[in-house]
């Protein structure tokens, strides 16, 4: 219930402070807190995906959250993940199907979709609520 | 032999460089240092000691090569075929397996400016008998170049090609089965052998996918899948071999339909390791 403590904290500053159903932090505590989505979070809370965005986006502010980036191949497959887009490898690999069987290809990063996903912050615990790392 | 010593010296540089570098510098003991320069230089030999050597290299290195592999299952009665389409037998080891060469040509299309070429492959083909546990035919084709753009130092595409993998294993395999790999592959799976990072696989109402993000391993990260996988028909689908005395990193298999394929090279050899592995087990 770590990650529902924590979202609960960044929701009261965006917002009036929700009310968990139970169904919601069961939700919540089947969240991968090294890998999640804005979809996730919007998901969970019922918010509207402007508002998950924000929300993410405060807790990032907070040191709650970190924001990563990973570069998607043309079938959708994650290539590579990193911190920023600038960090993430120059080429991947990404796999083709060809008459049944699977062919790699070295792919530029810059040509490939990126998508957006958040973490827990380890290092968050020692953090003082509200305070801005 | 004859296919070998009627080629022309580029059908024959052409063939050599279907194999790594490090193999050819091995074997022929070549001081040239570029792949090229190492293949036209044996290419030009046409000597029949020089012949067979070439047969006898190419029939020991298959295993080093981009492959695409089928596996049939027979009742023990199946032989080696005495020719193969476009093309003959070039060696028969005591009935166990032979290396065959077929004749494909690739129609080309070039750019800058705009033409039509033939480009022409001596196609290596080994067909190998087991007879483990069950009785295997064993059909092995080396993957020819894909980028034909090298050949001609300007872009160009294959437009058509003379003769395929699945015209060959008719007249080779007609009529026999493709052998379900599920189960040896399945053993080397669990033993730890092979991970799989990318899987179709048939549930009870559905055909599923999985694709793990960053090639992570199904059975490491995700244990719930594996165990229903385990249990069903597996399709298309990407291993990492865990072994790091084996230099092939990774393959891809249909093991519903006996398929198995190679995609990079490997110096020593290795695929012929993982297929005895999967046959053995299966």
């Amino acid at each position: 219930m770590q990650l529902l403590e924590k979202l609960f904290q960044i929701i009261s500053k965006v917002a009036p402070p929700p009310k968990f159903s139970e169904k919601q932090a069961e939700m919540l505590s089947r969240l991968n807190p090294d890998k999640f989505y804005i979809e996730n979070v919007r998901s969970i809370l019922g918010v509207s995906h402007v508002a998950a965005v924000q929300i993410c986006e405060a807790a990032v502010r907070q040191g709650l959250f970190e924001r990563r980036v990973e570069v998607v191949c043309p079938d959708g497959a994650v290539a590579a993940s990193a911190d920023t887009e600038a960090n993430l490898p120059e080429t991947v690999r990404c796999w083709h199907e060809e008459e049944g069987l699977l062919e790699p290809e070295e792919l530029p990063t810059k040509q490939l979709e990126k998508t957006t996903f958040y973490r827990l912050n380890d290092k968050s615990d020692s953090l003082p609520f509200g305070q801005t790392a | 032999m004859a296919i070998l010593q009627r080629a022309s010296i580029e059908d024959r540089k052409r063939l050599l460089e279907l194999f790594p570098v490090a193999n050819l510098r091995q074997v022929f003991e070549s001081k040239k240092t570029k792949k090229e320069e190492i293949c036209y230089a044996e290419a030009a030999k046409r000597d029949t000691a020089q012949i067979k050597r070439v047969a006898e290299f190419v029939d020991s290195h298959l295993g080093c090569c981009k492959q695409h592999v089928y596996v049939f299952s027979h009742d023990g009665s199946a032989k080696l075929p005495d020719d193969i389409a476009d093309g003959e037998k070039v060696l028969d080891v005591d009935g166990k397996h032979a290396l065959y060469l077929s004749r494909a040509k690739y129609t080309v299309v070039l750019r800058d400016p705009l033409e039509e070429e033939t480009l022409e492959f001596l196609w290596p083909i080994r067909v190998e008998l087991t007879h483990q546990s069950q009785h295997s035919l064993i059909v092995r084709f080396v993957v020819l170049e894909k980028n034909v753009s090298s050949y001609f130092e300007r872009p160009a595409y294959v437009a058509g090609k003379s003769l395929t993998e699945e015209t060959v294993l008719a007249g080779i395999a007609g009529g026999l089965t493709a052998a379900d790999l599920n189960k040896g592959i399945k053993k080397l799976w669990a033993d730890g052998y092979i991970e799989s990072i990318r899987s179709r696989f048939k549930k009870k109402y559905s055909m599923s996918s999985e694709t793990m993000d960053e090639e992570r391993g199904i059975k490491e990260h995700y244990p719930e899948l594996y165990a229903i996988m385990q249990e069903a028909p597996l399709y298309t689908t990407l291993f990492e071999v865990n072994d790091e005395k084996n230099s092939v990193d990774n393959f891809s298999a249909d093991p519903s339909h006996g398929i198995i394929g190679f995609t990079s090279y490997s110096e020593k050899g290795d695929t012929d390791a993982i297929i005895r592995k999967i046959i053995s087990n299966n």
